[in-house]
């Protein structure tokens, strides 16, 4: 009988001991990379050859190498890089020839050069930047930490310039068209609403579920240049692409808190 | 010590460059061959087959034979190891004797109600240069734009003005050069469909 009542007064201090949850100090300064998928709920549909020359398509992954923050109390300021990578190079020049072949193919032979490869040796882009930066609000409850975030920033577009040399079949005819931007990347004001969900493991580590979406709209202009190799007269172009683009990642990764 | 290093110093600061040694050389030209192009593909080719009216071209060979070379010695008191940097020129220079002075295609058949047998049709071909074409004067007038470190030269010239009709057709180029003399060459009988 003693025994069991020494058993049933220690039973609350043995319960405090082994399950009580453990208190960290809140979440202050932390650097948190992640990695994940990212796809683009507009797709960007070129009209025009010259579209093929902007590099709009995703490969479905990114990686976040920076992502830093600092809180006081539970509002906070945050800012992050992140890198998706554009479409396959060679996928896009053969995409690009197809289109020009469709267009003048029946007419001419066609010898394309352009920026996207030089050599077909390049099977990956450098991948376009994306970063932003803005204030950020936590709830930390026990292990579970949850930010929001609304901030804005910049998403970066890669454009290319092509040159096509296009040769009459049975004729001495000789034409060049010339696609260009003004810019080899186009910056895009972005506007990004993203959530972490973070799980505590220790003082220093927690792991964490992103999930990020960006809003830009795109304004490129293209100049197409058609000079004749006979007359040497030119015909200028210009084509505009705007477009909206909605870019949304679920990203894992694991959040390192400094103080 | 410091008389040692003054000398080094003075060294490096007047030494000459290691430049390559200058060779001139001077050519003249040494005669003339003329080819049918068919330009009807991709890029043109030498053909006797029949070509197309719209796709014929004339391809010019210029052959060209050395008369002298000459390679500049400098002689120098300061070893050129020690120069501090070099702005050399070029290390061949190639001269040519003569100049074109005129480029001149004749019809040898008739080639339409304006052109008869004989008549000059230059102004009908054009030469392919840097993707433009260009008239055959101003070719002639920029001789440079021919001479290469080869010893033949070559120009390609279309044709942009077809004949009327279908036929048989040759062509007679007439080069004069500065020291009077003229390079004839004519090209072989074609059908041009």
């Amino acid at each position: 009988m003693n025994k069991l009542l020494f058993a049933l007064l220690i039973l609350p201090a043995i319960q405090t001991t082994v399950f009580a949850q453990r208190e960290y100090k809140p979440i202050r300064f932390f650097y948190r990379p992640s990695i994940g998928t990212m796809f683009a709920t507009h797709s960007f549909s070129p009209e025009h050859i010259s579209g093929n020359l902007i590099d709009a398509k995703l490969q479905n992954i990114f990686f976040q190498p920076l992502g830093i923050g600092f809180f006081f109390r539970n509002i906070g300021l945050e800012g992050h890089l992140a890198l998706s990578p554009g479409q396959n190079p060679r996928k896009r020049q053969n995409q690009l020839a197809k289109d020009i072949n469709l267009k003048y193919g029946d007419q001419y032979y066609t010898t394309l050069s352009s920026s996207i490869t030089y050599d077909y040796s390049g099977d990956s882009s450098i991948p376009p930047p994306r970063g932003s930066i803005g204030p950020s609000y936590k709830i930390e409850k026990n292990k579970l930490v949850l930010i929001g975030r609304i901030m804005v920033g910049a998403v970066s577009i890669n454009t290319n310039w092509a040159r096509v040399r296009l040769k009459g079949k049975n004729t001495n005819e000789l034409m060049s068209i010339d696609w260009s931007t003004e810019y080899a990347n186009e910056d895009c004001f972005a506007v990004n609403p993203s959530f972490t969900f973070a799980y505590r493991i220790n003082r220093r580590i927690s792991f964490d579920l992103d999930l990020d979406s960006w809003f830009y709209k795109a304004d490129v202009s293209y100049k197409e240049t058609i000079a004749n190799a006979l007359s040497g007269s030119t015909i200028k172009t210009e084509y505009r692409y705007k477009y909206f683009m909605n870019d949304i990642s679920v990203g894992l990764g694991i959040m390192v808190v400094f103080k | 010590m410091i008389i040692f290093l003054s000398t080094v110093v003075m060294q490096m600061i007047i030494s000459c460059c290691d430049c390559p040694e200058l060779t001139k050389f001077q050519y003249k030209f040494e005669y003339a061959t003329v080819f049918n192009l068919d330009n009807s593909g991709a890029t043109s080719v030498i053909s006797e087959s029949p070509i197309s009216k719209n796709a014929y071209g004339i391809k010019l060979q210029l052959g060209l034979r050395q008369l002298s070379s000459q390679g500049r010695k400098h002689f120098s008191l300061f070893n050129q190891a020690y120069a501090m940097c070099c702005f050399c020129g070029p290390d061949t220079v190639i001269s040519l004797r003569d100049t074109i002075t005129s480029l001149k295609i004749t019809t040898i058949n008739s080639f339409d109600n304006n052109h008869p047998k004989g008549s000059d049709v230059t102004d009908l071909f054009r030469v392919l240069k840097y993707n433009t074409y260009i008239t055959i004067d101003s070719v002639i007038a920029q001789p440079a734009i021919y001479y290469k470190r080869t010893e033949t030269d070559f120009l390609e010239m279309y044709l942009f003005t077809p004949p009327s009709q279908p036929g048989e057709y040759s062509f007679q180029v007439d080069i004069a050069l500065s020291n009077n003399t003229h390079m004839l060459a004519s090209t072989k009988s074609i059908e041009l469909k």
